[in-house]
């Protein structure tokens, strides 16, 4: 005789129709070890049931939802604290990490206009580092910072060299 | 705007550019998206982020929507592809957990002797139901939690409907196992 088993858990929740249906209430007729899977299987579907939703301390999505999709103009107080929680951890490490890059970047550039051996070749850093002079990936004050890193870069050299 | 309109009428009107229309939807959905991400996730704080996701997700594909009456599997299948996707980066992250603290729930109306126990079944079934493989608990969140039919849950999992009572039938008998292994009974 062979078992339905796999059929159980789809038979108490009222998946099978006809046929099938009919197939497993038929050996369930003559299969006590199903019979009482059946039971069990119930017993559990039942339990989960009664399972509660934790409660959301927040109130409805729609402001936060309308916000970011009928474009009402946000401040820019709103644009970081009206982000969600996870949203604005993101932002405070995405700063914390620009901040330590900008912590690792510059003494590599103060090192090479000390004269120190920073393993680049003279100007060499510069041409290495020629992706940023592309500074479309940056803002247009962003860029004007660069700049500015650039030539005073340039300005030093020029005195070393006289 | 009536609010017993269908979800596909809401849809159209929402592709339409229609603001009451989406709200509508917002408010009608926003709970059962936030029990199903919070059974996905395990964290309240993670499934609230995600519902806000979910409905700008529905909202910038409204335009595509088809409307032959299967607005909820929809709303699932964008609801589960956000969950899995924020699962996958937990996992890359390696913060896997299922915080017990984050699932802490009231028992408002119990009785004092039943609290505890209550309490700690809950607590008990839901550590679980975070143990099953992340498919398996999709599928019987969607089933058992929102309620869907097999063929709802395969049109919200993107899979067949043999798929989906394997994937249930399996959880169950894990969830069984697991608890059975921990003195407690489900």
């Amino acid at each position: 005789m062979k078992h339905v088993t796999n059929r159980i858990q789809a038979y108490i929740s009222g998946e099978l129709a006809g046929d099938r249906k009919a197939a497993v209430e038929k050996h369930l007729d003559g299969c006590p070890a199903c019979r009482d899977e059946v039971d069990r299987a119930r017993q559990a579907w039942e339990m989960l049931g009664t399972m509660e939703t934790p409660p959301s301390e927040n109130g409805s999505v729609w402001p936060a939802v309308q916000a970011r999709t009928f474009g009402r103009e946000t401040s820019d107080r709103e644009w970081f604290f009206g982000a969600g929680n996870l949203t604005r951890t993101g932002l405070a490490t995405a700063a914390v990490a620009a901040g330590l890059m900008l912590g690792i970047l510059l003494p590599i550039g103060s090192d090479h206009n000390e004269g120190v051996d920073s393993g680049l070749t003279d100007e060499s850093w510069l041409v290495e580092s020629s992706w940023l002079s592309d500074s479309s990936w940056l803002g247009g004050d962003a860029t004007a910072g660069l700049d500015d890193i650039l030539l005073g870069a340039d300005l030093l050299d020029e005195g070393n060299g006289s | 705007m009536p609010r017993t309109m269908d979800d596909d009428a809401l849809m159209i009107r929402t592709a339409e550019g229609e603001e009451a229309a989406f709200r509508l939807l917002v408010q009608r959905w926003e709970r059962d998206v936030l029990s199903f991400l919070i059974h996905m996730l395990g964290s309240i704080e993670e499934a609230e982020d995600l519902v806000q996701d979910t409905f700008v997700q529905v909202f910038k594909k409204a335009g595509s929507y088809q409307a032959t009456g299967m607005f909820k599997s929809w709303l699932f299948r964008i609801a589960g592809n956000l969950a899995r996707s924020r699962l996958r980066r937990r996992k890359v992250l390696r913060w896997v957990r299922f915080d017990p603290v984050v699932h802490d729930m009231g028992d408002a109306g119990r009785g004092p002797d039943g609290d505890l126990e209550h309490s700690q079944r809950q607590e008990a079934v839901r550590a679980a139901l975070g143990r099953l493989p992340q498919r398996q608990r999709e599928a019987l969140a969607l089933h058992r939690f929102q309620g869907m039919r097999y063929k709802e849950v395969a049109e919200a999992m993107g899979t067949t409907v043999p798929g989906v009572e394997s994937l249930i039938q399996r959880a169950m008998a894990a969830l069984r196992e697991d608890l059975a292994g921990k003195g407690d009974q489900l």
